[in-house]
């Protein structure tokens, strides 16, 4: 397996070839860009834009592991406005686009957001429209699309079961998961939701969730290992079924201080988690 | 209040008539009404239809009955009971023509807006259509979710969306169209309904206290409009869309 971060986690202020080295040096082998959430990686980013951060990578000694986004939090494939779905649309088009213009194949989509207005089957049957259209477009791209468990925030498939019934449902081989495995925190357990999706993965995300252990009983995210996650569990369920691909760590939150050093302490804890000494 | 085809004919002088084609989907039941070729015809206004989804809502809906599909336009001359025309945004004299030909024939038409989420500009035309060629009187659109549901700003640690503006307090709105004809049900909102005039027709359904649908007798057929769409809550598979649906079609 091999490790990236994101670079929504470089600290503010700094260009994108500062993270880069500071990437490189913490050791991960490759970094996740997100689309629309760092100055350097706009929708309006040129196609030569874009083919020169792939450059800049390149000269780091790094790859890019895959393209996020978080735009689809306030433009979402299920909103009820055809004109906002049209828009969803067309960030995840672009994400396939840059993802090949970045040499990599895989993207992360937040593929639905149920709220108290917009009902849980209206967006289930949105989603499912959305990725039958798209599933085409990424084939072509050989880009496959990884819908994120955001399970409470997103309030939509939230059981391993559900998410199982919706690929299904869309039925193409590249749509898969983008599997986080902090965002299952009180909803199921994360070495369960692997097992069950399997060669579905597209990425893992890695975070910690401490339950009910916050201010107010909250439920908070955390750094690796300091919260409720069964890591040996969710290492089994890795090696069960035989995911080699990236680990991407998604901090709650940068460093408020030694900024740099959260780079290096998380791929430490990657290291742990690959090499299973947990 | 009746209105007839000589006011639509009045007020649609000088418009130009467009081409336009739609396809239609029914149950046959030629058999039950043989003066009928179809039962419920379904239009697809193309262009027209700027809600697609409704569309395929009613669709979904009406797809447990034999269905047929017509790729020639529907003329006045076919007769049916009812013709439901999803998602309108737009109407030209063509349409309306045809449309008020269906109702003289003494077809009831249901006519859902799918205009909640145009333009203001965009809108002014719907509204202006509404009133020329059927007499509906309706105001812009109301934003029956101007707030930013509390537990997504407690929760989230996502960018939350943009505020609508508004006065409407989510925690005393009940998200539901109230329907009382044919029969009493509640069916889901939109986000936006379209309140029309009190003074034309009976309303039949309310978001609230807005009044959000009415019907009124013309000289033939009824006439059915729906400022707050259905369709996508068909498509949902809402149980209670679906029986509203299947009421109105029994007409």
């Amino acid at each position: 397996m091999k490790k990236s971060i994101g670079d929504n986690m470089i600290p503010k202020g700094w260009s994108f070839e500062q993270g880069l080295e500071l990437v490189k040096k913490a050791g991960y082998d490759g970094i996740e860009l997100w689309l629309g959430d760092v100055p350097w990686f706009q929708m309006n980013t040129t196609d030569a834009a874009v083919t020169e951060l792939r450059r800049q990578v390149e000269n780091a000694g790094l790859v890019i592991s895959n393209v996020s986004t978080g735009l689809h939090w306030d433009t979402p494939l299920s909103a009820r406005d055809p004109k906002v779905r049209a828009q969803a649309i067309r960030i995840v088009e672009r994400q396939l686009e840059t993802a090949q213009l970045l040499g990599c194949d895989a993207i992360l989509v937040v593929a639905g957001l149920v709220t108290a207005e917009v009902p849980y089957n209206e967006v289930y049957q949105r989603c499912l429209d959305a990725m039958k259209q798209l599933a085409p477009v990424a084939a072509k791209a050989k880009v496959r699309i990884g819908c994120e468990n955001c399970n409470a925030e997103q309030r939509f498939l939230l059981t391993p079961r559900e998410f199982w019934t919706f690929l299904n449902d869309v039925d193409s081989p590249f749509i898969g998961i983008h599997l986080d495995v902090g965002n299952i925190h009180d909803t199921g357990f994360a070495e369960q939701w692997i097992e069950m999706h399997g060669p579905r993965i597209t990425r893992i995300h890695l975070k910690d969730v401490m339950k009910k252990r916050g201010r107010c009983c909250d439920t908070v995210y955390t750094s690796l290992f300091i919260g409720d996650n069964n890591w040996p569990a969710i290492r089994a369920a890795i090696t069960k079924v035989g995911y080699d691909g990236w680990l991407i760590p998604e901090m709650e939150a940068r460093y408020r201080y030694a900024q740099d050093q959260q780079f290096y302490d998380t791929a430490a804890d990657v290291d742990r988690l690959i090499s299973g000494r947990l | 209040m009746k209105i007839s085809r000589r006011y639509f004919l009045g007020a649609a002088a000088g418009s130009a008539a467009t081409l336009w084609s739609f396809r239609t989907s029914g149950f046959d039941t030629s058999g039950f009404l043989p003066e009928r070729d179809l039962d419920c015809a379904l239009l697809d206004i193309n262009a027209h239809c700027i809600l697609r989804e409704s569309l395929q809502g009613y669709q979904a809906a009406l797809g447990d009955k034999p269905t047929h599909f017509l790729e020639a336009g529907l003329n006045s001359k076919r007769r049916c009971r009812i013709a439901i025309v999803p998602g309108l945004g737009s109407v030209d004299a063509a349409i309306a023509d045809t449309l008020w030909g269906l109702l003289e024939a003494g077809t009831h038409v249901l006519l859902e807006s799918g205009a909640g989420f145009l333009s203001p500009a965009e809108f002014t035309t719907h509204q202006k259509m509404l009133h020329r060629y059927f007499n509906i009187e309706v105001a812009s659109p109301v934003d029956l979710w101007p707030g930013e549901p509390a537990d997504d700003a407690l929760l989230s640690r996502r960018p939350a969306p943009r505020p609508r503006k508004g006065k409407l307090d989510r925690l005393e709105f009940v998200p539901y169209v109230n329907y009382s004809w044919p029969h009493e049900t509640n069916v889901r909102d939109f986000s936006r309904a379209i309140p029309v005039s009190m003074r034309e027709g009976d309303v039949i359904g309310k978001a609230g206290a807005l009044p959000v649908a009415l019907k009124r007798h013309t000289v033939g057929g009824m006439l059915i409009f729906l400022g707050s769409p259905l369709g996508p809550a068909l498509l949902a598979g809402d149980p209670q869309a679906r029986s509203w649906l299947r009421s109105v079609t029994a007409l």
